[in-house]
């Protein structure tokens, strides 16, 4: 056991310096601007290698939730949860370097080294949210998250880039202030302390108490984009492509879904929750405000006109079906959120990686523009169709699974009718909106020849496209990664 | 030995500033002065320390014992803010060579420095003394200097500023003069210690409760709480840069000392908060001065003005704490006193650099800074984040113990206005922010322009801007260990 | 009733004193109420050293076996004596503000200073 500690602490040492080190490499290289990308994906790479080889090591010990000192005074929490999503994000971190190699040769108005320091230090407080063990340190690394973004979410340094980072930085800092600190310092003035335990810690509290607890977290939680807090995520999109896909699907956005498991498994406990939070026409009061969400989502999504606001309203969607998931409050409910994150992490970011590519490429950021690309880069068009077809949730991909998990949770021991349908008209709603435009990229009719753009396809035989077909391959070979998950997830002790 | 330093402490600053009146060479009465303020400055931290080793120390002027002789008594937390307001003040004199020489008279140095010395030797008796009568006089000795203080500017309205904090400072003492009239007649003693022995046997007596209630509007006026803080408003609006710094470290400040040493170490928190019911008026007037004072602080668009309605809000915040009359809440009350002579006077500094290199307080004047003094903006972000209370500084920690004493009283409506005033504080740091980060035609990438700007540039700032760096670093550390700064300031109170 | 009229009097001197500072709109009239104020303060403190049938705290022989007689509280009337000190130093500050005052606005009236 002894040994394998060290081990565990040294492994975790290295994936918590790597984007420490890519930062502070960013910073040093400062003169040699082209050749910072390569050495930053290979640091990247290896760390989520390094996160294999805790998974592993996690296994054998056998134990499902183990608190580890890693120096004097740091502690951290590891659980099944914690490694999955950092897995998780060091993976698609890597992905995104391999991307910004070439993205960051074709567009050269983005600063390299200003773009890799924060991404790495938003990454690094994104690695530090998951492995905190209580809730005042969640807390200020979800505050530096929020601040190391804002660079990158600004970076052109434009007018609407200031007034869209500026709608970011008050939403997020907003919600957190008002919503998730009171919360959190009610729970540390009622039980002394808000470390993460099995079964959780403010198991005493009343029913009514836990309600409005609940909500205030979920509004607080601003991150994972609730109807009324999701006005950050579609301003956000005017960040760069890489920036949009790593943080905003995946690093930012799905911290925020994972927080809200972490806290109704190790703060409330979940056989706490099922009992004590209020009911309102015989079904969870948190069910409801996710269905609003995901409603609202997806109509809003059907009148987008641009690809990234597209993809904006379509992951607010998906976060609203994982929280879904979870208030059903029971331990395959969390299994089939914790699926979900990932496989929607998986799609989400192939759809932004490829419209990254169609606009390095012909500068297209227009739905209407997109009519007739199927044609002109096959390859990509292809994975892109691929990540839609996923995101919809046809068989064999990713996005099938995870949502045919969230329907056998529902189905476990009492029906839940309020999860099922709404989850069956958001499927409907996403076909819709991801349909018209796999049709429009399919339309034979509207084929229009651009000559200048065959001349970039040979110079895009690039590192984007490996990084599109890593990622895609995840969608499509989720059927063997999901395995894995759930073999995990059978560790943790509710 | 040690004995004769806390009386060298107070005694040494008007023997150095008498002296100035002979001296007419500028540049020797500050490099005098400089010195002076080392020495009582080391003076003060020495007897810190013993003071911690040994216990209380007391210091019988001209051999007489008490009740019969007035005597200073340094205890653990008069010797801590004494060290802290010598600090400030070595602060301000070492860092403001440029700022003094370019906003006063050469002339009139000398009896500036010296009318300097005498105000820090009035702050310095204020704290150490035990006795009533004394006090008073330390207090008119601290007033005047500072009324003279304040009507050395190149704005002509800083003498209409000071005849009003005359006049109204001078009230305030009168009104501390008839308290003490009061309580001397109802128990006979004039010395603290004593006076606290002696009051079980009078509680009852009106002209005790009479004597409190006058002492403590007299300190109130002179903290500058809503109602009664427009002399400070104007005074600081229209003084020279030089001196605002060192008055907003010291004179509210040492007052609330006061506030806080009536009303929980001389009276106690029983008489206080049980037999006189204070926390109403201290609640009240601080919510008041949170709301009025925030929402003004918005709407300035000048970045001195900005920081002096900031200010009066963090008084705010510091008497709503006291106001929930528990030992917790006065050690946060403590905390945002502590944040605010650091962070606030951190701040002043650096806005009369900026006055320096940019020869303008106003919004339109400041914008790009980023690029012309980089180290301003990264200060001012960390000094305006413990204000804001962004995690990891002084000011959050203010912030958390405050909210978990609101919680633990279950006061929610008073939870709610320090929540939205928190958010208030972010908007209002966060417009000046992005003032400095983004240039007036919009674009934050605009390159050094040379408009003829400034007399300074930042190299020749720079070691202004390391003292300023040194008063951040002792912000950032007490933030980060925050419970051992939490228990270090609870062991003060006792 | 009439045990409290001495004082009543002195805080009445007071609240004149404050009443001027606020109504008057000269600043030299509102140093002088500011006097004023001062002067019941110090009266009050007086007013509160005394005993019944004491005479004034002043040693008129070289010891007190020779001349017992009773006398008031002489404590207060030190401070008293410091606390005039205080008030001719603010008036002091107060008037040398007032003269740059006029040199600077060449009035001393509040409402035509409100007006700058």
């Amino acid at each position: 056991m002894n040994s394998f500690d060290h081990k565990i602490e040294h492994l975790i040492l290295l994936i918590l310096a790597s984007p420490l080190l890519c930062a502070s490499l960013a910073l040093m290289l400062r003169k040699f601007k082209t050749y910072i990308s390569i050495p930053i994906f290979i640091i990247s790479f290896f760390s989520s290698l390094v996160t294999l080889i805790v998974i592993k090591t996690f296994f054998s010990l056998g134990i499902g939730f183990v608190n580890i000192e890693l120096f004097y005074g740091v502690v951290i929490n590891l659980e099944p949860i914690n490694l999955i999503f950092i897995t998780m994000v060091s993976f698609l971190w890597s992905m995104t370097n391999l991307y910004s190699i070439s993205y960051l040769n074709m567009n050269k108005e983005i600063i390299a080294v200003k773009f890799y320091l924060f991404l790495s230090l938003s990454i690094f407080c994104t690695f530090c949210i998951a492995l905190a063990p209580n809730l005042i340190v969640l807390f200020v690394f979800y505050e530096f998250l929020s601040l190391s973004t804002y660079p990158l979410v600004s970076h052109l340094g434009g007018d609407e880039e200031r007034k869209s980072s500026r709608v970011y930085l008050y939403t997020l800092i907003g919600a957190s202030v008002v919503f998730f600190l009171p919360a959190i310092l009610y729970l540390m003035s009622h039980i002394g302390h808000t470390t993460f335990a099995v079964g959780g810690i403010a198991n005493f509290l009343p029913g009514n108490v836990v309600t409005v607890l609940f909500i205030l977290f979920l509004y607080g939680v601003a991150k994972s984009a609730i109807v009324p807090m999701h006005f950050w995520l579609p301003k956000a999109m005017v960040a760069s492509f890489p920036v949009s896909a790593v943080l905003h699907a995946v690093a930012v956005v799905k911290s925020g879904i994972f927080i809200m498991i972490k806290i109704s498994v190790y703060i409330f406990g979940l056989k706490y929750l099922r009992e004590n939070i209020s009911e309102f026409f015989h079904a969870n009061i948190i069910t409801i405000l996710c269905t609003v969400s995901l409603l609202i989502s997806s109509v809003i999504a059907l009148y987008q006109t641009r690809i990234k606001s597209l993809l904006a309203y379509s992951t607010i969607n998906q976060l609203s079906i994982c929280l879904l998931a979870l208030s059903m409050f029971h331990p395959l409910a969390v299994k089939a959120a914790v699926i979900h994150m990932v496989s929607h992490a998986l799609g989400k970011i192939t759809l932004f990686f490829a419209s990254g590519y169609v606009y390095c490429n012909s500068r297209i950021s227009d739905l209407k523009d997109f009519k007739g690309l199927g044609k002109k880069m096959k390859f990509i068009m292809a994975l892109f169709t691929i990540a839609a077809l996923s995101i919809i949730g046809l068989p064999i991909f990713g996005g099938f699974i995870s949502k045919a998990y969230i329907y056998y949770a529902a189905l476990y021991k009492s029906v839940n009718y309020l999860v099922l349908i709404s989850l069956t008209i958001s499927v409907l709603m996403t076909a819709h909106y991801f349909i018209k435009i796999l049709y429009s990229i399919y339309d034979q009719k509207s084929f229009i020849s651009h000559k200048k753009e065959e001349e970039y396809e040979h110079k895009l035989l690039s590192s984007m496209t490996l990084a599109i077909l890593f990622t895609s391959c995840g969608t499509v070979f989720y059927v063997f990664i999901y395995e894995y998950i759930l073999m995990l997830m059978d560790l943790v002790e509710y | 030995m040690i004995k004769n330093l806390v009386i060298l402490e107070m005694l040494l600053p008007i023997l150095i500033g008498v002296s100035h009146i002979v001296n007419r060479r500028a540049h020797l009465v500050y490099l005098v002065t400089c010195i002076t303020n080392v020495v009582v400055c080391v003076a003060a931290v020495f007897i810190c320390i013993h003071v911690f080793q040994s216990g209380d120390m007391h210091y019988y002027f001209g051999g007489w014992l008490p009740p019969a002789g007035i005597e200073f008594k340094i205890t653990k937390f008069n010797s801590v803010i004494t060290c802290l307001i010598s600090v400030i003040s070595t602060a301000t004199f070492l860092h403001g060579k440029n700022v003094m020489f370019d906003e006063i008279d050469i002339s009139k140095i000398n009896s500036f420095c010296g009318v300097f010395l005498i105000c820090l030797a009035g702050f310095i008796g204020v704290l150490l003394t035990n006795d009533f009568f004394n006090l008073y006089v330390f207090i008119e000795i601290s007033s005047l200097a500072s009324y003279s203080l304040i009507s050395i500017s190149k704005d002509k309205s800083s003498i209409k500023a000071a005849f009003c904090y005359l006049i109204i400072g001078s009230i305030a003492a009168t009104f501390i003069l008839i308290g003490i009239a009061y309580i001397y007649s109802a128990s006979g003693t004039l010395n603290i210690d004593d006076f606290i022995s002696k009051l079980p046997n009078i509680q009852e007596s009106n002209s005790v409760r009479i004597g409190y209630c006058l002492i403590l509007v007299g300190i109130l006026i002179k903290s500058g709480l809503f109602p009664l803080h427009t002399w400070l408003v104007d005074s600081y609006k229209s003084t020279n840069s030089f001196i605002v710094p060192f008055l907003n470290g010291t004179s509210s400040k040492i007052y609330i000392f006061l506030a806080i040493n009536l009303t929980y170490l001389i009276f106690g928190i029983h008489y206080s908060f049980h037999h006189l019911n204070i926390s109403f008026i201290f609640g009240a007037m601080g919510a008041m001065a949170i709301i009025m004072c925030s929402l003004a602080a918005l709407y300035q668009s000048n970045l001195r003005n900005m920081l002096i309605f900031s200010t009066v809000s963090q008084i705010g915040y510091t008497f709503v704490a006291l106001g929930l009359g528990s030992k917790a809440s006065a050690v946060a009350a403590i905390m945002f006193l502590f944040g605010n002579i650091l962070a606030k006077s951190s701040l002043f500094m650096l806005a009369s650099n900026i006055y320096l290199n940019r020869r303008s307080y106003d919004m339109s004047k400041l914008h790009n800074l980023k690029s012309h003094m980089p180290i301003v903006v990264v200060l001012f972000a960390i000094n305006g984040a413990s204000i804001a209370g962004v995690p990891l500084t002084i000011g959050f920690s203010a912030k958390i113990s405050l909210i978990i004493e609101l919680i633990k009283k279950d006061m929610w409506v008073m939870l709610a206005i320090v929540l939205c005033s928190s958010l208030v504080a972010i908007l209002y740091i966060w417009k000046f922010m992005e003032t400095f980060l983004y240039s007036k035609a919009g674009s934050i990438n605009d390159s050094k322009r040379k408009d003829g700007f400034g007399v300074y540039s930042e190299r020749e700032l720079y070691f202004p801007l390391s003292i300023i760096a040194f008063l951040t670093g002792a912000n950032l550390i007490c933030g980060v260990f925050f419970n051992r700064f939490a228990e270090f300031l609870n062991n003060l109170i006792l | 009733m009439f045990e409290h009229f001495p004082y009543m009097l002195c805080l009445f001197v007071a609240i004149v004193g404050i009443y001027g500072i606020a109504v008057n709109g000269n600043y030299f009239k509102k140093l002088i109420s500011l006097g004023v104020l001062q002067a019941g303060v110090i009266m009050f403190f007086i007013a509160i050293a005394k005993n019944k049938d004491a005479s004034a705290p002043i040693m008129d022989c070289l010891s007190f076996e020779e001349c017992e007689k009773v006398v008031a509280n002489p404590l207060p009337h030190v401070l008293m004596l410091t606390a005039i000190v205080v008030g001719v130093a603010t008036l002091s500050v107060g008037l040398s503000l007032i003269i740059r005052i006029k040199q600077e606005y060449k009035t001393v009236e509040d409402k035509e200073l409100q007006k700058e």
